[in-house]
């Protein structure tokens, strides 16, 4: 009894720990001896696995790096290599210049021709310390080869010579006279711009303000001027009256396209209605049920005719037996019998005494009451 | 070129179905006039003429003379047929009457205005079966009125259709 009060108390204690959050310390720190995996190791691990992370991204650096010393290296070199070039291109070289259609010409020259044009523009420009002239001599010279063919190579550097010393003494001509038409100092320099601002642009604007005048705009001016309105109507500045034959071709084929497909879907309706019509003509249930119906009705008609029709008899004679005709009924004398020529046989009533002339209730003839049938219609 | 071959068939289909319609309308219409004056046929022969017959008998006056006063006074068929319950309770009973009325059913689901358009057909076959009491009916005044109240009267009467009698 007591065994069990104590396991009922037991159970009672009510654990308010939270398992979920442990404290575990280090057997190794406290002293004691482990065996197993610590949380130190798990530390260590964890640093090592960082070191090692460290490291790799530091030689990951270092190959970028020698990369982008590599990358500079070449870019370097290209620079250079673009520059120089850029060098053989500007012809800092002392190479000739000849441009291509120079070449194209000298080829053109016969081969004796071309060469005394060649040793002599190289001779002329060996001789000829100044940039660019033997480069303005050389289509001279082959002028001269072509008009004067055969003509020694000693009269061909003469020819250069002269022509050479004739463009010098024009630059220095332009270079003598240049200077002097530049102002001195800034006031001049000021002086010539009032000047020219005053004469090109004060002047002008003074007579435009005297003469000013409503002017006709340029659209006016072409409707007000026959010629030139007809010129602008030439080039079809109004537009144009003539009919846009593409586009109205191309209008015209949509058109058709449309209409065609229109009546294209009509005839696939109309063809459908036609099946639907075929068939409807071909059966009807509703004409079914009337043929069976007509033929059951005259078969059935005769077998029940005796018996009907005695049966219908005996009702009437019955009702009339027990119904007394009404009085007041006409006098039988008032009917009168028409026999047209028709065929119509009949009795005909009035109400009071019959007429001369009375028409055929069939045939509308006029007949004469009282008369004979006859054949002409008369009765 | 396409064009105008399609309006060609259009214009061909468009006839083929007038020419159907047209085919469907007259069959239709000839079935039902077939029909119609089939059982306008028994109607008259084995109904009205009868009947009529009889009556005439009692009365002693041949069957346009008592269709005459009949149309005269305004007493129609279902009306002399109303003054005698017994007697036409004893005639609906009949064995031979339901047949007839099964056969004639569709007479009765008819309404007042087929009756009245039909009326031309049932003067026209009692032309044929009886001509003098259809000349009666023709050529009397009121003659056709009669014969419309009586045929939906004995409608009423034949295929039970419910009468609401109003009396002010």
């Amino acid at each position: 009894m007591s065994k069990s009060r104590k396991k009922t108390e037991k159970l009672k204690v009510n654990t308010l720990t939270d398992k979920s959050y442990r404290v575990r310390i280090d057997p190794a720190l406290m002293g004691r001896r482990f065996y197993g995996r610590s949380p130190l190791d798990i530390e260590l691990e964890s640093e090592d696995t960082m070191m090692a992370r460290e490291i790799k991204e530091m030689r990951v650096e270092e190959m970028n790096q020698k990369r982008r010393l590599r990358v500079a290296k070449l870019q370097r070199e290209i620079d250079k290599l673009e520059k120089e070039t850029v060098k053989t291109e500007s012809g800092d070289f002392d190479m000739p210049r000849i441009s291509v259609a120079m070449a194209q010409q000298i080829a053109n020259l016969p081969p004796g021709e071309r060469d005394k044009v060649i040793e002599t523009y190289a001779l002329f420009s060996s001789m000829n310390q100044s940039k660019g002239r033997g480069d303005s001599l050389l289509p001279l010279i082959i002028g001269y080869s072509k008009s004067n063919p055969g003509t020694p190579q000693v009269n061909m550097l003469d020819y250069a010579k002269a022509m050479s010393d004739q463009l010098k003494t024009g630059i220095d001509l332009v270079k003598s006279v240049s200077p002097a038409d530049k102002p001195s100092n800034a006031t001049e320099l000021l002086k010539i711009f009032s000047n020219l601002v005053e004469k090109s642009m004060v002047k002008p604007i003074e007579e435009l303000a005297k003469n000013m005048q409503a002017q006709p705009s340029a659209f006016e001016q072409i409707l007000m001027n026959p010629e030139m309105f007809s010129r602008a109507k030439e080039i079809g500045m109004f537009g144009s009256n003539e009919p846009r034959t593409g586009s109205t071709n191309v209008d015209l084929e949509i058109e058709k396209l449309r209409g065609e497909r229109q009546l294209e879907i009509k005839k696939l309706d109309l063809q459908w209605r036609k099946t639907t019509l075929e068939t409807a003509a071909k059966e009807r249930s509703e004409e079914r049920r009337n043929d069976n119906l007509l033929a059951a009705l005259s078969p059935l008609s005769a077998l029940f005719a005796g018996p009907i029709d005695r049966r219908m008899r005996q009702l009437g004679q019955h009702q009339a037996s027990t119904h007394v005709p009404p009085m007041g009924t006409p006098p039988l004398d008032n009917q009168i019998m028409i026999q047209c020529s028709c065929g119509h046989l009949g009795p005909i009533t009035f109400e009071g005494p019959p007429p001369d002339r009375i028409n055929c209730p069939r045939c509308g003839l006029e007949l004469n009451v009282g008369d004979a049938p006859s054949g002409t219609g008369n009765p | 070129m396409a064009l105008e071959t399609l309006r060609k068939e259009i214009q061909e289909l468009e006839s083929d179905i007038e020419g159907l319609e047209e085919r469907i309308k007259t069959k239709v219409s000839d079935k039902a006039t077939a029909l119609a004056r089939g059982q306008a046929r028994i109607f008259l022969e084995r109904i009205f003429a009868p009947y009529m017959d009889g009556l005439c008998d009692i009365w002693g006056v041949s069957p346009e003379a008592g269709l005459l006063i009949l149309i005269t006074n305004d007493v129609t068929l279902d009306r002399i047929a109303n003054d005698n319950p017994e007697a036409l309770d004893e005639f609906l009973s009949q064995p031979e009457f339901k047949v007839m009325t099964s056969i004639t059913r569709p007479i009765g689901n008819v309404p007042d205005e087929w009756i009245k358009d039909k009326m031309t057909v049932l003067l026209d076959v009692m032309e044929n079966i009886r001509p003098e009491l259809a000349n009666t009916l023709i050529t009397t005044p009121g003659g056709k009125t009669w014969f419309y109240n009586s045929l939906t009267g004995l409608r009423n009467l034949m295929f039970g259709n419910p009468q609401l009698k109003y009396e002010g």
